[in-house]
């Protein structure tokens, strides 16, 4: 008898079946829409390229922009030709600053040493020039 | 399975829309009987099948068998359209509640003494069936609604075989003791 109800139940269910004027319609706008198709390598690269946008692009630039100009400053800095005008702003720090004034200084102190040597070789040509005047 | 299936569906896989519909025509009644076992309402359940076929024929270009018949990869779309069905209405579906439910499983035509008895059978059988756990109540309406093997619902249901057959079995005990 359960065994029966079971059945009975089940058979009913398998008489259901959908309007058949909803299949129609429905199949109709199914047939509409596209089909996905599956992800390869080429679909993978038409996307990624189609991904990518104006302003992707710009950042990117940007980026290397900055890693180029960063680079040429470091490589001007180690080749010892290194100024005020070529250090880049960015750049600045104590120990820069500290090491250009230290080398102005010494340039400076080299200029008077070369002043005062040429002082003196002045006054010892005129010296040896008094003393031959002097000679009989 | 349909006669002829896998032309059809290597067709409908390449855009043949006719090929598709006749896959649609063969599998629409089997997909809307699964889906309206747990959605009880006819106008929920036929737009569910709509559903059910839009992904089938958008995603088929992707389908390969192996080893998982067409009929198996509807089921489990069908399946997972229910969750996600269930997941965003948070409603318990009544069949009592809503129009054309109860009415889709009653025989209009029969006597009225008849149609009361089969009401009222049918209603013993529903209560049973709610008693059970989804697991039980969806391997139950696979086997004996959707008439598929152990081995199809295995398939369905991402289990053994073994596990498939142990649960129907514990579920229709517990049936058996329910309407006795």
């Amino acid at each position: 008898m359960i065994d029966q109800k079971l059945t009975t139940y089940f058979s009913r269910y398998k008489t259901l079946t959908p309007r058949a004027d909803f299949v129609s319609s429905s199949m109709a706008k199914i047939l509409l829409t596209e089909q996905q198709q599956p992800i390869n390598f080429n679909t993978f690269r038409t996307r990624f390229l189609e991904s990518i946008t104006v302003g992707s692009a710009l950042a990117l630039a940007s980026l290397m922009l900055l890693v180029v100009l960063g680079g040429i400053s470091y490589l001007g800095q180690q080749s010892g030709v290194a100024t005020v005008a070529t250090i880049s702003p960015a750049s600045k720090d104590a120990d820069t600053v500290a090491l250009l004034q230290e080398a102005s200084k010494l340039v400076s102190s080299v200029q008077i040493k070369e002043v005062d040597n040429f002082a003196e070789s002045s006054e010892q040509v005129v010296s040896a020039l008094d003393k031959l005047s002097k000679e009989p | 399975m349909l006669e002829a299936e896998q032309t059809y569906i290597a067709r409908a896989k390449e855009g043949d829309g006719e090929a598709f519909g006749v896959l649609y025509g063969h599998y629409a009644p089997a997909i809307y009987r699964f889906i309206a076992v747990k959605v009880s309402t006819r106008q929920e359940s036929e737009d569910l099948m709509h559903e059910v076929f839009l992904s089938a024929w958008q995603k088929l270009p992707g389908f390969k068998e192996q080893g998982f018949p067409f009929g198996s990869w509807l089921y489990k779309i069908a399946r997972n359209r229910v969750i996600d069905y269930y997941r965003t209405k948070k409603v318990a579906a009544s069949i009592d509640d809503e129009e054309g439910g109860f009415d889709q499983l009653a025989d209009l035509g029969a006597p009225v003494e008849e149609a009361i008895d089969l009401n009222f059978d049918l209603e013993a059988v529903r209560g049973a069936l709610a008693q059970l756990t989804d697991e039980q109540q969806e391997i139950i309406q696979l086997r004996f609604v959707a008439d598929l093997s152990p081995a199809e619902i295995a398939g369905i249901v991402g289990k053994r075989e073994g596990t498939v057959r142990i649960i129907q079995f514990r579920a229709l005990k517990k049936l058996q003791e329910i309407l006795q």
